[in-house]
């Protein structure tokens, strides 16, 4: 659809001067301007501010938390390296050795294990509350 | 320097007061822009607030080369942009005009006799079946009052286009609108 002049004029006229413009094309003109100028119905909440402010500052906290991990992990580390240096500590695999044996031991251990948690699902976690 | 300086340089040096106001300040332009464009309820205010911490992000960014409102409305306009694109809604450009303003003004079914209320929200219907493009221009223009410049700038098109959008959108609007009033509510 081509702009008309006779649009515009209308547009315009409704525009500054606010008015009612006779014939339909002026009634329906002042509907949509009366319509676009009112206030949305979608509105946000009185403490959105406060909303966004918490975000901000619970983003804050968490790359503050990130960090002090960051170093937590790296004071950990440093100091294993020193213990291991310093007590020429030898990594040994004695106690799995045993294991090695007994097969079956091991894969009895993993499916009991893996039962338990079977029946912990079907039977106790339906009836707990929480 | 400006209220606009004083406020970005309060929120730059970590005044959670000074956001405060600056969100108190701006959030009808931004709630006007993201409750035009996004028609899904559940995701306006979220939208609205990931809007105020992006403006957070970026604000030390901000040179002035505009008013504050104009650069909060763009990052809004993008925002609202790029969420629709992510929800696989078409946002691309204008269609071809005539098939495109045949198929907005054939899409309706005129009933009889409709009261003040229904015309107000056929209206809001029509508006929301418009492209993005003509909803951002119209609700920067109509609800917040700015000039075409400055939603030139929002919106990243050409003051010529701005102004081309705005008036095809009302007259596609008053079309569809025309279908449904009975002669005897103008005569």
């Amino acid at each position: 659809m081509a702009m008309t002049m006779k649009d515009e004029e209308l547009q315009n006229k409704i525009e500054k001067e606010g008015s009612f413009v006779e014939g339909i094309d002026g009634y329906a003109y002042k509907k949509v301007f009366d319509v676009l100028n009112q206030e949305p119905s979608f509105q946000l909440p009185i403490n959105f501010a406060d909303k966004v402010v918490q975000k901000i500052q619970a983003k804050r906290e968490s790359s503050t938390d990130f960090l002090w991990f960051g170093v937590g992990i790296s004071l950990f580390s440093i100091a294993t390296i020193f213990t291991i240096l310093l007590t020429n500590f030898k990594i040994s695999f004695g106690a799995l050795k045993f294991v090695s044996g007994y097969p079956g031991l091991f894969i009895f251990g993993a499916g009991f294990v893996l039962l338990l948690h079977w029946l912990d699902k079907k039977l106790v976690r339906p009836k707990a509350s929480f | 320097m400006t209220d606009d300086q004083a406020l970005v340089a309060r929120v730059t040096s970590g005044d959670m007061q000074a956001f405060r106001l600056l969100i108190k300040q701006h959030e009808r332009l931004v709630s006007h822009m993201v409750g035009r464009l996004i028609d899904n309820a559940e995701d306006r205010e979220e939208l609205c607030q990931d809007v105020f911490l992006k403006v957070h992000g970026k604000i030390s960014e901000f040179n002035f080369q505009s008013r504050l409102s104009t650069w909060i409305a763009t990052i809004a306009y993008r925002h609202a942009v790029n969420h629709l694109r992510k929800r696989k809604i078409k946002v691309s450009d204008i269609p071809d005009e005539e098939s495109f303003t045949a198929h907005f003004i054939a899409a309706g079914n005129p009933e009889d006799n409709l009261v003040d209320e229904d015309m107000d929200e056929l209206v809001m219907k029509f508006i929301s079946f418009l492209p993005i493009q003509y909803k951002a221009v119209l609700t920067l223009y109509h609800l917040d009052g700015m000039s075409y410049p400055e939603i030139g700038i929002a919106t990243g098109m050409p003051e010529g286009t701005v102004k081309n959008y705005l008036f095809r959108a009302r007259a596609l609007v008053k079309e569809n609108l025309k279908k449904y009033l009975g002669k005897e509510e103008w005569l």
